[in-house]
């Protein structure tokens, strides 16, 4: 189990800032769902990354929380207030991450609460080898609890377009 | 889910039947049918991550715009601006979409059996979420919880301390039922 800190380093954001002008854009057709995201609302969004946003900030919140790796996984764990709640662990999506998660753990302060990254998310790199499906990522988190001291946990799960199906495929190995 | 019900098309591992990305060649466009219900995705080549690294993982912009349509397409409120620029921030620093994308792909070619989950189980039902096959698959405790607004995105509308208020409420209710062997359906 090992401490993680999240710092970017200078030139990976100067290099993101160099790219995010956009210099040229699509026709603009009569925009309707189903046809792409429109434009002006992506030239107001990528112009509030490049001009307003402070990713800076956002490491200062974050790195105000517990997070830690292991075995490739990493998580924020924040122990309930009273030193031992009913271990709850929070699952993101797909186009999400743990970022999901980090203004509602405020309001969990009677759980113990463990959010990590999925495999290939943020900063759980994903294993080259195929086939890590919903059972990988299950009994990986099984695997997680465990260790952590957990013996029986309660599983919860946001996705985004599998829905239920994977958060309670997820349950499965739970005791 | 009318017109754009779930549709998983056969094709090879390696091409994809509609051919839009054919020769690693890149269309910065979403598929027709991308829909509110998002059984779109199913349809969406997102099965070659491969060929979308090519603008996702070199053009932020690009990224932002595969995204954004899907949380305009997946949300009924478009998440804060602050809150979507961490969110890509992450994404690009760590050049996570190609490998995040291998989800759709590996649980395709590998997939979970589905089995009844013996697992006292809650789910919520939020907007453009598809529900009832995952219902099915509960039947030994459900504590159900539908809201006609909300998104897939637990801390991504525009109200989220509301939003997380009324999850921690669903999940303490569900425990307090769970505890009293009460079946709670509603």
């Amino acid at each position: 189990m090992e401490p993680f800190r999240i710092h970017v380093a200078d030139e990976v954001l100067d290099d993101l800032q160099a790219r995010l002008p956009i210099r040229d854009g699509p026709t603009r057709y009569r925009h309707r769902l189903g046809q792409g995201t429109e434009l002006d609302w992506l030239r107001r969004l990528v112009s509030y990354w490049a001009h307003e946003f402070d990713w800076r900030a956002w490491e200062r919140k974050l790195n105000a929380l517990n997070h830690f790796t292991r075995e490739g996984i990493h998580f924020v764990h924040q122990r309930a207030a009273s030193g031992r709640g009913v271990p709850l662990i929070l699952t993101h999506g797909w186009p999400s991450s743990f970022l999901d998660y980090v203004d509602m753990l405020p309001m969990l302060e009677d759980f113990d609460v463990v959010v990590p990254s999925l495999p290939g998310y943020g900063f759980s790199p994903r294993p080259l080898e195929v086939g890590i499906n919903y059972r990988y990522v299950s009994e990986r988190w099984h695997r997680l609890m465990t260790e952590l001291g957990y013996s029986a946990m309660v599983r919860a799960a946001m996705t985004s377009v599998l829905g239920c199906r994977r958060s309670l495929q997820w349950t499965i190995p739970s005791r | 889910m009318g017109s754009t019900s779930p549709h998983w098309s056969r094709t090879s591992p390696q091409g994809g039947r509609r051919g839009a990305l054919r020769h690693g060649a890149f269309v910065p466009r979403s598929e027709p049918g991308l829909g509110r219900d998002g059984a779109g995705l199913q349809r969406d080549p997102v099965h070659q991550a491969a060929d979308r690294r090519l603008w996702t993982q070199r053009l932020p912009g690009g990224l932002a715009a595969y995204l954004g349509e899907k949380w305009h397409s997946w949300s009924d409120v478009t998440p804060p601006d602050d809150f979507l620029c961490a969110t890509l921030t992450l994404y690009w620093v760590t050049q996570t979409i190609t490998s995040s994308m291998r989800d759709y792909w590996d649980n395709r070619w590998y997939p979970v059996d589905p089995k009844y989950v013996g697992t006292p189980t809650a789910f919520g039902v939020f907007a453009h979420q598809t529900v009832p096959r995952a219902s099915r698959r509960a039947r030994i405790w459900s504590a159900c919880t539908t809201s006609s607004a909300g998104q897939s995105f637990p801390a991504a509308g525009t109200s989220p301390q509301l939003r997380n208020r009324r999850d921690r409420r669903d999940l303490t209710a569900f425990f307090r039922d769970l505890s009293s062997g009460h079946r709670t359906v509603g």
